[in-house]
């Protein structure tokens, strides 16, 4: 219990701090300019080693803050934190760099209420996109009579997190439903700042930050009785999800500083402009087979259609509907809490492909990639999680940026024995 | 749990962590700093700047006469065109010891006279008269020394037909004055409000500038009184020197130029004048690159020092509309305008903090002054045309502006 207690401190702590960044390291790719950020997709460590498949797959040990679905078969109370480390390869062809950052990665705790209707209450805060660029664009004026040359640094932060609370509900055996109210907010920040070449040339920044906040809904749904169907099915189980349509509030605010000094009192702000931001709802169904009690294939399917999408009440010409699939396995040998530590590691392989939201100069950008994970079990049920992944994205051709992305992310799944009873015997 | 399980528990976390920290030490360790030279093409929405260029003309020009305190670090006196000038000091009656029965048998007065406005060549003369009020070098101004202010029985002179740029100039000053800057008390008639140098008649030519207390390259070249004094049974003869004290000198001028289009910046008076531009077709929000004032003087109107290297004009911001006493932002060396190389009667000016200011609002425009060394210490006098000139003359302002793409 005192263990537990100081990660739950650990995690409040990371709570408090929200979606800002644990580690510097500014920048990531150009891509998380376009529309909402990098979105993530939020299935959890255990399901990113899996290829990011996991909406089928019961969550008996892990948290899907995306499948609500998944959560019926979660038996303890237990907390999970996250960190990721993403690192970006990119170049264009002519030059290439290499840009890393730590982020927090969400906290999630659930808390099973009632055993035989498999009811469990799960709430917590993840990301939902990332801001993360920095880039340098040289340009000139040419003028009758003089000319500029300068660089415009844009460097983007921020971003969109979600905060969700739901319940899961098994109304017969072999069916669980749930749902979760899913609170998003957050800010988009760009600042561009001119940085005049030559002496006696002054520059500036000019900021701007969309903040927004609102809500979706998430239903999902987990069946386990294919197997009344036909024999054959009953080692699979089946999963959905879909998210509503959110329309957040949004204000565009704008401000400047009339020189590159840091501190500077020379400034002008625009009075906000009040907005909304439309997030297509999203959709997604898993399969998940169980050949042994060893073993687990899994496969997702995801589509959200971005294309309807608004931002400021504005349709954003470079988004277009976007779709993933996802395939992975999991080995895990033993699940016995007294099996030797060997045999309690479980084992996972998994790979992607993703049409991201992205498409510019008539470019779509899709990403594919590989995972890998490796869960580490230690006092009791508890684990520690471990996702590796190598994954491209986008294309040098048409003057496009291609990425090379390293992730990691290590999640502490803590579970404890809070409020459970136990009948007599 | 047994101790031993608690070890095994602990290393397999310590083994899970150890191997994270790895993993994550190696993805981050190899991160560069991004630079202008390593950043890649840009893709995507990412929008720039547009920027402008543009040359606005003064909408309006104004000025106004302002008497100011001088206290700088020289002193003028005399008379030069329709600008004149008054010399006031007052050596510390605190300085003075306390000795009513003194017989004081000489007191003079040396002074250095270090710059000229108007002709060198002209004659140069004052008288000295004892001031009947207490003054402070702080707040005195030319419209303070009103009838009264001094009294009318001369008590000292000076002049000289023609002299060079530098000299020294050594006063007799009445005795019976200096003996009462040595008496216990004052009265109407007994005071130690120190003296005034009024320009004699023969003085229309020609203002010199002497150096007030405490300046100078050398400490003689301060102002000095050396007092010979005996006591009053004439056994004892002493003499002392005093050079501390306090000064200023006050100065005014009736500007009536030829050309009514001109307007002035004078110091020694002082004359201070406003410049305005209409910045309202710049959009709000952008980046004033650049922005430089150019000015053109008028040569006739003007009365530049010789004493003066580099003849500076100082911009300064107006917080409000109503005049050019105060209300103005704080003097800045970066905005100083100066002649343009090749161009000698073209003055041009960094106004970028300003014109930035004014676009963003309130515009009450630029007060223009000589900058403190001068308009404190010199009579000097630049004149430049103004918003009712022909277009080519008139004060312009050329500006390079970038705005946000949105």
């Amino acid at each position: 219990m005192g263990q537990v207690r100081i990660i739950l401190l650990l995690v409040l702590a990371l709570t408090c701090v929200g979606g800002e960044r644990l580690l510097a390291g500014s920048g990531g790719s150009i891509y998380s300019a376009f529309g909402l950020g990098d979105l993530r997709y939020a299935v959890g460590t255990r399901a990113a080693g899996m290829g990011y498949a996991g909406i089928g797959v019961p969550g008996t040990s892990y948290l899907n803050a995306l499948a609500p679905g998944t959560w019926g078969t979660i038996d303890r109370v237990r907390f999970e934190a996250s960190v990721s480390m993403e690192g970006f390869s990119s170049t264009d062809g002519s030059r290439s760099r290499y840009l890393a950052r730590a982020d927090f990665a969400g906290f999630l705790f659930s808390l099973p209420i009632s055993r035989p209707d498999r009811i469990v209450f799960v709430g917590g805060i993840i990301p939902y996109s990332a801001f993360n660029y920095d880039v340098y664009i040289p340009d000139n004026y040419t003028g009758e009579s003089d000319t500029l040359d300068y660089l415009v640094h844009h460097v983007g932060t921020g971003g969109i997190s979600r905060a969700l609370g739901g319940i899961s509900y098994a109304p017969i055996p072999t069916l669980d439903l749930g749902f979760s109210f899913n609170v998003l907010f957050g800010s988009l920040n760009d600042e561009q700042s001119q940085i005049p070449a030559a002496a006696g040339y002054y520059g500036g920044v000019a900021y701007s930050s969309t903040r927004g906040h609102g809500f979706t809904i998430s239903l999902g749904g987990l069946y386990s009785g294919l197997g009344e169907i036909t024999p054959a099915l009953k080692d699979f189980t089946v999963g959905f999800t879909l998210t509503t349509r959110g329309r957040l509030k949004s204000s565009l605010e704008r401000n400047y500083k009339y020189t590159l000094a840091a501190v500077s009192t020379e400034r002008d702000t625009v009075a906000a402009q009040t907005s909304h931001i439309a997030i297509p709802f999203s959709w997604g169904i898993g399969l998940a087979y169980k050949p042994s009690e060893r073993t687990t294939l899994a496969l997702d399917y995801a589509a959200q259609p971005w294309a309807q999408a608004e931002i400021n009440g504005a349709s954003p010409p470079s988004l277009r509907n976007s779709q993933r699939v996802g395939v992975g396995v999991e080995f895990a040998q033993s699940k016995e809490l007294y099996a030797s530590f060997l045999a309690r590691l479980a084992y996972r392989l998994g790979a992607y492909y993703n049409a991201t939201y992205v498409q510019t100069s008539g470019t779509p950008i899709n990403e594919y990639g590989v995972t890998a994970g490796l869960s580490l079990p230690f006092s009791g049920d508890s684990r520690l999680n471990v996702h590796g992944e190598y994954a491209r994205r986008g294309t040098t051709d048409n003057g496009l940026v291609a990425d090379e992305i390293f992730r990691l992310s290590i999640s502490l799944n803590i579970s404890t024995t809070w409020f459970q009873t136990y009948g007599e015997e | 749990m047994t101790h031993s399980m608690a070890e095994a528990v602990t290393r397999k976390i310590l083994s899970g962590v150890l191997l994270g920290t790895l993993c994550a030490a190696a993805l981050l360790s190899c991160s560069e700093e991004p630079t202008p030279e390593n950043s890649l093409v840009a893709v995507g929405p990412l929008s720039g700047f547009a920027t402008r260029e543009t040359l606005l003309t003064a909408t309006s020009t104004w000025y106004q006469r302002i008497y100011s305190p001088m206290n700088s670090v020289v002193n003028l006196t005399g008379r030069a065109g329709s600008f004149q000038a008054y010399t006031l000091l007052q050596f510390f009656p605190s300085s003075f010891p306390a000795r009513d029965t003194i017989n004081v048998q000489s007191a003079q007065l040396r002074l250095r006279a270090v710059t000229w406005t108007g002709s060198p060549s002209a004659s140069f003369g004052f008288t000295v008269y004892r001031i009947a009020r207490s003054w402070s070098s702080n707040t005195i101004t030319w419209d303070s020394v009103q009838a009264g202010f001094y009294d009318s029985q001369p008590r000292g002179a000076f002049s000289v037909s023609t002299a060079p740029d530098t000299f020294s100039v050594t006063i007799d000053l009445d005795t019976a004055m200096v003996r009462e800057w040595f008496q216990t008390s004052t009265s109407t008639t007994t005071t130690k409000y120190g003296i005034i140098f009024i320009p004699d008649g023969t003085t229309t030519g020609c203002a010199r500038g002497m150096y007030a207390f405490g300046t100078g390259d050398t400490a003689d070249w301060s102002p000095q009184l050396t007092v010979i004094a005996t006591n009053a049974a004439g056994t004892t003869r002493d003499t002392s020197i005093f050079s501390s004290g306090q000064d200023t000198f006050v100065g005014t001028d009736e500007f009536t130029p030829a050309d009514p289009t001109v307007f002035p910046l004078h110091g020694g008076v002082n004359y201070r004048s406003g410049v305005r531009f209409d910045l309202t077709g710049i959009p709000k929000g952008s980046i004033l690159n650049k922005a430089e004032l150019t000015l053109r003087q008028d040569p006739t109107a003007s009365r530049i020092s010789p004493f003066t290297a580099d003849t500076l004009i100082s911009p300064h911001f107006l917080f409000a509309d109503t005049s050019l006493t105060s209300n103005f932002s704080s003097e800045d060396r970066t905005m100083f305008g100066r002649q343009l190389p090749g161009t000698p009667t073209v003055f041009a000016f960094d106004v970028r903090k300003l014109a930035q200011s004014w676009l963003r609002g309130p515009n009450y425009g630029a007060l223009l002054r000589l900058t403190s060394d001068d308009e404190f210490s010199s009579a000097e006098l630049i004149t430049f045309y103004g918003a009712s000139a022909d277009s080519a003359r008139r004060p312009a302002l050329r500006i390079i502006y970038s705005k946000p793409v949105q």
